[in-house]
């Protein structure tokens, strides 16, 4: 029978019919896996239902789209389903993995679940009775009376194995007893045993991974969401493949199968035993958790690619990221946001990739979102309690979190970071701040001068990027790459000089020993780094411009100058990385005369470390294979240029380092930054500087999302 | 003519024994029956206002109860001048878990560290397992601060952290003497002991 629900609770069940209607609308409307998967990426299943009746997927209701989620994740989740499938979507090859599914639970169930005289575990084993609860006296004489009772000490007695069942199961019990306290669902005894035994199940099937806490959350969410859209036989829906989908009374099972999948890709955070390895002198070796490996990476690679200004601060300030790290991924954010918004967030990672891959970058793009908060203060207690107690937004966004993670995934470099620091400015108005690199004009802070009120941070030097980011994106009139590109360099030339001033206002008056790398130098030096590789980036482009522009002044029709731009372009809009190693101030001098390098030779055509997801997630143009598994279209410039040409112009092509080494001594001196209104100036009266658009309306939101898909239309 | 101080305090124990509930009373005066589990570790502040004036300001990392790595505990009771080792008394199972975090914390925590045996859930006094003399006696073998608290009714809850204050001061000149440095391992990635987290006993800001 049906539990009741407080009408009030959010998570109540919806009716059946509404579920008939999510049913019908993901597996009976033509729709496909890609499809799906690429609108619930972009947040647009809001949109689709306009086209392919979605609107039991849409967010119609307060706690976001929730009606028919499980049918995305069992979707997404269960092994045998095509995600890469370009036919529609239909609900028999989900309903045969369920089945399969089911009958594999129940026989665990009934391995597991008995003790070894056949009698079920006492279902009312909370954590206070469990250990009292002694089995019932054998009857069976499996391995005979001596080996076979529960005082046996013999090693092969199949009643050692049910008293450490027992402590097993008292240990998740204690966890499932105080799941979300807030949700009425899971104060119900049923619910509370059922997850008990999932967790139960799965723990002695993975005995390497073994039971964690946190474990309990992910499966109950689980439980939560597959639960709220059970149907019961009785309900009086005449629908066959609906009532199988969703059939109550397989609830516990279809969750054991979302679980154990999901968990395949989350098992790494959760493993803690400690191999038995030993050196060459025979002492145990050093063994670092994967997770703590993980949230290192997090930190001190990945935001650091991204945000150099913020891995420093919080470098300095002592922040170890495995205080934060190990909750949100162990957990996939259900306390950092409300559960409604968390499980938004995994619809789009599970949608991006079901093994999660995501899930990490998605805490670099969180990191991103309070970076201001962050910055504002060198006090350790206040950065900590930003991370531990996660500030909350308005309007959270779930799917802008995932898609800027796959966008700086692809692409980790700080130019990508402020493109993600621009996102939040322009949809969810956080403004574009930075610490004050205040130097000395700051009085000095002591030692746990926790009291002090907080300095209100400044703005950001950020001009010339965020003039050149913000030009691109907004040019959706641009239909010529000249027009765009002559008039952002005349933005470039204008905007030059100013941040000149600004970075010799603020980067100059501390001397700045040069060869310096960062972790070493001090923490005002290590703040300025982004923004010192910003500049040297954009100025080294604004070269490369210059150079075009001289060209087609020579010959209006330079395909070389063409190609030029085009790789400027690219770099501009992330398609491709900058690559500073290659990049000689005196190159694209040479070029002209020589006119045999392509200039695109001058980047490095492919990053390796995106290969994962090529072009994932970029917008309409990979919709089809949007998760990226099939989808390796052709770069604009890999099929432009002729692979061998490519080589034999450039044999050492190099990946760019994650992070270039800043080079103070450029900024500081800069004899270079004077060249580039020269080399523009004659272009000036050529180009036409479209004026900057007024209000913003929503495909405006979506061009920020997708500037390259702009420039298409 | 006040000093203020700030220390690290950490709560240690077997899972479900109460170092969530203790904390919520200590900084919020709140209680609830059902308190999620804590996964890897929480952390709060408070400040306690001693009679003479002092300020003590406690950073409290309170932990996860089944954290058994050995490369993660550390991290959260490196450089802390206190911590709390919370048993629930009507498991005697958590009091021997308690000892063993008391036995690593002697053995790798700062030598000067205050440690504090508290047990926890007194208002259950009828399902006692633990008696007050077998805790009290082994508090006092190993030189710990002891007592019961119930963080459903607040007894002993203030006490027990008032009582912290008071003798952390008097021990922190000592550990000042012995250099802060001391408590960060060589090659770890540690807390600056100069920035915000201060280490054992670092003065605040002294005005007087």
């Amino acid at each position: 029978m049906a539990q009741s629900y407080p009408q009030a609770d959010q998570w109540a069940r919806p009716l059946p019919h509404e579920i008939l209607l999510a049913f019908n609308n993901l597996f009976r409307s033509g729709l496909t896996i890609a499809t799906l998967r690429e609108a619930i990426i972009n947040g647009r299943v809001d949109r689709l239902s306009n086209r392919i009746e979605l609107k039991a997927l849409k967010a119609s209701r307060p706690d976001g789209g929730r009606v028919g989620r499980s049918l995305l994740w069992k979707l997404f989740l269960l092994p045998g389903c095509p995600l890469l499938d370009g036919n529609p979507v239909n609900a028999t090859l989900c309903i045969s993995e369920l089945r399969s599914a089911r009958r594999a639970y129940s026989d665990l169930a009934a391995a597991r679940l008995r003790a070894p005289d056949g009698r079920a575990i006492p279902s009312s084993s909370t954590h206070e009775d469990a250990t009292v609860s002694m089995p019932p006296q054998s009857s069976t004489d499996a391995g005979g009376w001596e080996k076979n009772n529960p005082l046996s000490l013999d090693a092969e007695n199949p009643w050692q194995q049910w008293f450490a069942d027992l402590e097993l199961r008292k240990v998740i019990r204690q966890d499932v007893e105080r799941i979300f306290p807030e949700i009425s669902y899971f104060s119900s005894q049923t619910v509370r045993e059922n997850l008990t035994d999932i967790l139960f199940i799965y723990c002695v099937t993975h005995p390497e991974i073994g039971y964690r806490q946190g474990m309990h959350e992910v499966a109950g969410t689980i439980l939560l969401v597959v639960d709220n859209d059970s149907i019961d036989y009785g309900a009086g829906i005449k629908d066959d493949e609906l009532q199988e989908c969703c059939a109550r009374k397989s609830v516990s099972a279809d969750v054991y199968a979302v679980f154990m999948s999901l968990m395949e890709g989350a098992h790494r955070w959760y493993e803690w035993r400690e191999p038995r390895r030993r050196d060459v002198r025979g002492q145990p070796e050093s063994w670092t958790a994967p997770i703590v490996h993980v949230c290192r990476m997090i930190q001190d690679q990945m935001l650091r690619s991204v945000d150099p200004a913020l891995w420093a601060h919080l470098d300095s300030a002592g922040v170890e990221p495995q205080i934060y790290g190990i909750r949100w991924l162990r957990l996939l954010f259900t306390r950092e946001f409300p559960l409604s918004t968390a499980v938004a967030i995994w619809d789009c990672l599970l949608a991006a990739d079901p093994s999660l891959e995501l899930a990490e970058w998605v805490c670099v793009t969180m990191l991103l979102r309070i970076r201001n908060q962050l910055l504002s203060t060198d006090d350790y207690s206040t950065i900590l309690t930003y991370l531990l107690h996660y500030p909350s937004l308005d309007q959270d966004m779930p799917w802008l979190l995932v898609k800027q993670a796959a966008t700086i995934h692809e692409n980790p470099v700080p130019t990508t970071g402020v493109t993600v620091m621009l996102q939040n400015r322009d949809i969810l108005e956080i403004a574009i701040e930075a610490k004050s690199s205040g130097f000395r004009e700051a009085a000095p802070t002591r030692p746990g001068e926790g009291m002090r009120t907080e300095r209100p941070p400044e703005k950001a030097p950020l001009g010339l990027t965020d003039v050149i980011a913000k030009h691109l994106m907004e040019r959706t009139d641009a239909v010529t790459l000249n027009r765009a590109f002559l008039s952002t360099v005349t933005e470039l030339r204008k905007g030059l000089p100013d941040l000149t001033s600004t970075l010799s206002k603020t980067f100059m008056t501390q001397p700045v020993p040069l060869g310096s790398t960062p972790g070493s130098t001090s923490e005002d030096t290590l703040r300025s780094a982004q923004f010192v590789s910003l500049y040297t980036e954009q100025e080294r482009l604004g070269h490369a411009v210059g150079w075009a522009i001289s060209a087609l002044k020579d010959n209006p029709s330079s395909l070389d100058a063409l190609r030029c731009l085009e790789t400027v372009q690219n770099v501009l809009l992330r398609k491709v990385p900058f690559d500073a190693s290659r990049l000689e101030p005196g190159f694209w001098t040479k070029v002209p005369s020589q006119a045999t390098v392509p200039p695109d030779a001058l980047f490095c055509p492919t990053n390796p470390r995106t290969s994962l997801f090529p072009n994932k997630l970029s917008g309409g143009n990979t919709a089809p294979g949007v998760v990226g598994m099939n989808s390796r279209l052709p770069r604009v410039h890999d099929a432009r240029i002729p692979v061998d040409r490519r080589v034999q112009s450039q044999p050492v092509v190099s990946p760019m380092p994650p992070m270039p080494p800043p080079s103070h001594g450029t900024v500081m001196t800069s004899p270079q930054v004077t060249e580039i209104p020269e080399a523009a100036n004659g272009s000036q009266n050529e180009c036409t500087v479209e004026p900057a658009k007024g209000g913003r309306t929503e495909e405006d939101r979506q061009n920020l999302l997708d500037p390259l898909g702009v420039l298409r239309r | 003519m006040s000093k203020q101080f700030q220390f690290k305090l950490v709560l240690l124990g077997e899972s479900a024994v109460g170092k969530s509930s203790l904390v919520l009373r200590f900084v919020k005066d709140q209680f609830d029956d059902y308190r999620e589990s804590t996964i890897g570790a929480a952390f709060l502040t408070q400040t306690v206002q001693l009679e003479d004036g002092t300020t003590v300001k406690f950073e409290i990392w309170d932990t996860a109860g089944q954290e058994r790595y050995k490369s993660l505990a550390p991290m959260y009771y490196r450089s802390a001048a206190c911590a709390i080792c919370v048993y629930d008394i009507t498991q005697s199972a958590s009091l021997e878990k308690a000892k063993s975090w008391i036995r690593e914390l002697q053995r790798q925590a700062d030598p000067s560290i205050v440690i504090a045996l508290c047990g926890n859930k007194s208002d259950l006094a009828a399902r006692r397992q633990v008696s007050q003399e077998e805790a009290q006696k082994f508090a006092e073998e190993e030189g710990l601060m002891w007592c019961e608290t119930s963080a459903k009714t607040g007894e002993g809850v203030n006490e027990i952290f008032d009582r912290i204050a008071h003798k952390l001061p008097e021990v922190a000149p000592l550990q000042a003497q012995r250099g802060t440095a001391a408590a960060k391992p060589a090659g770890a990635r540690s807390v600056d002991l100069n920035k915000g987290p201060a280490g054992p006993g670092t003065p605040e800001s002294c005005n007087c």
